[in-house]
């Protein structure tokens, strides 16, 4: 045996815990002392010590303390916030019980609330109530921002951002999920509490690497629709933590959300147009048919691509697709009302939505209104959203990067030219407009091609209580 | 670098296995390769869509698609674009159009008039309306103007696209586990090197072959099968290549489940003939060493070290000479550290201070500014420092002296 395994096993040496790619090490405790730590925890050969993923921290910290062995910290880089909450605002009833039954559940948990409930005000007070430096984490780049501003105008404090170009960690920092999972290893050792905004994103083989390659002790979700279609959501529990609190949208509205109502309208498409649809459509599906492929299975659409991708009739079948999809999303008819509803709604926000960005930026060329797709900067976003908050534009169109938490208090009408057949994006499409105002009535449009597949999608898409 | 999707494998039961080309595929490759060269080097100032637009085309009409879209990928690579300077395009001038309308629309009364907009933009500037139609989104990706492109050479890009291939399918790997065989202990350490930059962990196993097994992953594959490291597995991928014979394997989980398949790849490095590559020398200065070392005539012998010392947790050393007593059998590892890096002296001798498993010289250049007496508390090394060349005496006498006084 060397010197320094030898030293290391006669405990010679202090226990040491550090933070080594978004694990936890533990050094210098002799391998036959594994019952100390906790299950997460193992021996591994190829660095001769025990290695607990990040997110264990709490218990090894707990278990080595519980079983009275010394031990130097050099994993926790996170630190109390020098700057308090400057800005407070008093919060509504239903937040103030959010925050504390995430406190009793020892500030881990989910909390579910409508879109417009106020759920960044619910993150703030988690912030508050701990006083750790905190990640937030958040999906789209527009939320990045929103929630930059909030954290800049509510602590005293500089603000760090990670992503979109930007890379400056501060005890206040924001991220997006991509940037998490991409840097955690290297940061998750820097922060005390974090915030998983729309946390329904987290679980999956990718995303769900952030959580657990994060050693913050306390950690906070939340969501307005947490349950997914492929029923990962239950990896929350062990991701964040239980749900501790949830009110759903008919709970709220009228009194913390703005009344609304929802219309669906549907359009004709012209005679060559339909024609054309018809026999792309034929195309395609006859490919199906004969493929012996079933569109409504799960993995349906990519044995589709990829059946499709291997033969001359199947790359066919595949355009066909596409042309038909096409016209339906931006059939004329569709941007023909939106011209209507445009000049009904003068005076008032709108947003549109569209389900791809050529037909956002179709609509935004035709109706000179300003687009906002992932290919906007983060500056010019900031701009367009804030001269839409000010009245400057009166219409913003948009693909998929407003569906979710974008603040846009003003917006009283939603126009969903074209859509997915996805719930969780309807009810969040929905919530932009819902944020409250003395004597706001929202409206949502849902423009649909009649007799198209887009029937059936938009169906899809309404199975909420929202929308009934 | 390809993307996972534009491998061409098939799966033999729980492994995936590239499809090689045959040599009218080759062929087809070579010509496809050679017309998207041409279209892209014709179209220097061409906006990204049409160029991918043109590609496309290329592709589609091609027998084997996935082998098209991956040579289209790595065409595209080679392509450098800008953003064209159209005047007035961007930001500002879509703020301009686009609060001019939303005012126009406001308006009691007034239809809106599209072209009026646009047309008393387009007067303010002093520009046509077509041209402000053709800047008002000038500057998104898809409007990016070619700037340079390659060189690239048809049947270069041809003969690359197989490891191209085994680079995009280590993207999917959760782990790998290498046979590798250097000739040199400047490779090895090169390679070691590699993977701490990459912060890669490994376990490390000699093979009867006298080749060393690395089984790599990173911290977190501890716990779990992740796929996060595949980034870093495809770009170890070249370092690998470099040692002179490697057998890899790799565990994948492979296509949107996420299907555990394993992979394997072996390659010989081979000189520009395509022959074998003569097994490289040791460095000149080692290489004197031994000559000069050999002509003593003493007890000791003295060839290039084929071990590599491997300490979990604490470090590794890849020694450059053995020295062999003739008589007591007797072994001692040189390492020759030279004049490259300070740090490493001092990570060696905190190995040294804290144990080793064998004897270890170190020969370092004076030009570290480093003190022999640092090592003067170790049982198990010594460190020799040297002036301009290393003197075979005076290795001969730390060699005596780490085996009469020194014992580990």
């Amino acid at each position: 045996m060397t010197k320094a395994r030898a030293k290391a096993a006669s405990g010679d040496a202090a226990v040491t815990l550090r933070f080594v790619g978004g694990t936890v090490e533990v050094r210098h405790l002799d391998r036959s002392r594994q019952a100390v730590l906790p299950a997460a925890a193992g021996w591994d050969e190829r660095t001769a010590c025990f290695r607990a993923p990040a997110a264990a921290y709490a218990s090894v910290v707990l278990a080595l303390s519980s079983a009275r062995v010394p031990f130097e910290d050099q994993a926790r880089a996170y630190s109390e916030l020098e700057d308090p909450l400057s800005v407070r605002r008093d919060p509504r009833p239903y937040q103030a019980e959010a925050i504390a039954a995430w406190r009793s559940a020892r500030g881990r948990g989910v909390v579910v609330l409508p879109t417009g409930a106020g759920k960044t005000h619910v993150g703030l007070l988690a912030i508050a109530d701990r006083q750790r430096s905190t990640l937030v984490v958040a999906p789209t780049l527009d939320l990045v921002r929103q929630w930059y501003d909030l954290l800049r105008a509510s602590f005293d404090t500089e603000v760090g951002v990670v992503g979109g170009g930007e890379h400056e960690v501060r005890p206040l920092t924001v991220t997006t999920y991509d940037s998490a999972y991409l840097h955690m290893e290297h940061l998750g050792a820097r922060f005390g509490l974090v915030i998983f905004d729309e946390c329904h994103h987290l679980p999956g083989p990718s995303y769900a690497l952030a959580a657990e390659q994060c050693l913050a002790p306390f950690r906070l979700g939340l969501t307005a629709t947490p349950e997914r279609a492929d029923g990962r959501d239950a990896e929350l529990a062990s991701l964040i933590g239980p749900t501790v609190y949830r009110k759903d949208i008919v709970e709220l509205s009228g009194r913390y959300l703005a009344d609304y109502e929802t219309q669906r309208i549907s359009v004709e498409l012209p005679r060559a147009q339909r024609e054309e649809y018809e026999r792309e459509r034929a195309t395609y599906l006859e490919f199906v048919r004969k493929q012996g492929l079933y569109l409504g299975g799960r993995t349906g659409f990519s044995d589709f691509i990829m059946r499709a991708s291997r033969s001359a009739e199947g790359r066919r079948a595949l355009g066909a697709y596409r042309r038909q999809r096409e016209l339906a999303f931006a059939a004329p008819a569709k941007l023909e009302y939106l011209r209507y509803l445009l000049g009904e709604h003068r005076g008032e926000r709108v947003l549109v939505f569209t389900q791809d960005n050529a037909t956002a930026y179709a609509v935004s060329r035709r109706f000179l209104i300003p687009a906002i797709t992932h290919q906007t900067k983060v500056k010019e976003r900031s701009q367009i959203l804030a001269r839409f908050s000010s009245g400057e534009y009166d219409a913003v169109v948009t693909s998929k990067v407003l569906n979710e938490g974008v603040d846009v208090p003003d917006a009283s009408v939603a126009v969903v030219l074209s859509g997915s057949g996805s719930v969780r994006e309807h009810v969040q499409r929905l919530g932009r407009i819902l944020r409250p105002r003395d004597g706001k009535r929202a409206v949502l449009y849902e423009i649909v091609s009649a007799r198209t597949s887009e029937t059936s999608t938009s169906d899809r898409r309404r199975e909420h209580d929202a929308y009934r | 670098m390809l993307t996972p999707d534009l491998v061409r494998a098939r799966r033999k039961g729980r492994e995936l296995c590239l499809r090689p080309l045959t040599a009218e595929q080759r062929e087809e490759a070579v010509q496809l390769a050679s017309a998207m060269i041409d279209v892209v080097t014709a179209s220097i100032g061409g906006t990204r869509d049409e160029i991918e637009a043109a590609l496309r085309d290329l592709s589609a009409e091609a027998g084997d698609l996935k082998l098209a879209e991956g040579l289209k990928k790595l065409v595209e690579d080679a392509c450098v674009f800008g953003t064209e300077d159209v005047s007035g395009a961007g930001p500002e001038l879509r703020a301009d159009v686009f609060l001019r309308a939303s005012q126009s629309r406001r308006r009691a009364g007034a239809e809106f008039d599209r072209g009026e907009v646009l047309g008393a933009v387009a007067a303010e500037r002093g520009v046509s309306l077509e041209a402000i139609e053709r800047a008002l989104y000038a500057d998104l990706r898809g409007a990016q103007v070619l700037s340079s492109f390659g060189p690239l050479d048809a049947e270069r890009l041809v003969d690359d696209y197989p490891m191209a291939q085994v680079q995009a399918v280590l993207l999917r790997a959760a782990r790998v586990t290498a046979d590798v065989r250097c000739a040199r202990a400047a490779d090895y350490r090169a390679l070691f090197h590699k993977l701490k930059f990459r912060r890669l962990l490994y376990r490390l196993e000699a093979l009867p072959s006298g080749a060393f097994r690395l089984v790599i992953d990173g911290p977190f594959s501890f716990f779990e099968s992740v796929t996060k490291y595949g980034l870093s597995l495809a770009l170890l991928l070249p370092a690998l290549l470099d040692c002179e014979s490697l057998v890899l394997t790799a565990d994948l989980r492979w296509g949107k489940r996420r299907e555990a398949l394993a992979f394997r790849f072996e390659h010989q490095r081979r000189d520009e003939a395509g022959r074998a590559a003569p097994p490289p020398s040791l460095p000149e200065e080692v290489s004197a060493l031994l000559e000069s070392f050999e002509r003593l005539s003493s007890d000791w012998s003295a060839a290039p070290a084929t071990s590599i010392i491997d300490l979990p947790g604490l470090g590794l050393i890849v020694p450059d000479l053995c020295f062999e007593n003739r008589r007591t059998g007797e072994q001692v590892l040189m390492e020759v550290l030279g004049y490259h890096s300070r740090e490493a002296v001092w990570r060696r001798v905190d190995l040294a201070r804290a144990g080793l498993p064998g004897r270890l010289l170190f020969a370092v250049s004076s030009r570290l500014r480093v003190s022999e007496e640092v090592l003067d508390d170790a049982d198990c090394a010594e460190l020799y420092v040297y002036k301009g060349s290393m003197s075979a005496r005076a290795v001969l006498r730390r060699l005596q002296a780490l085996t009469s006084g020194k014992s580990t």
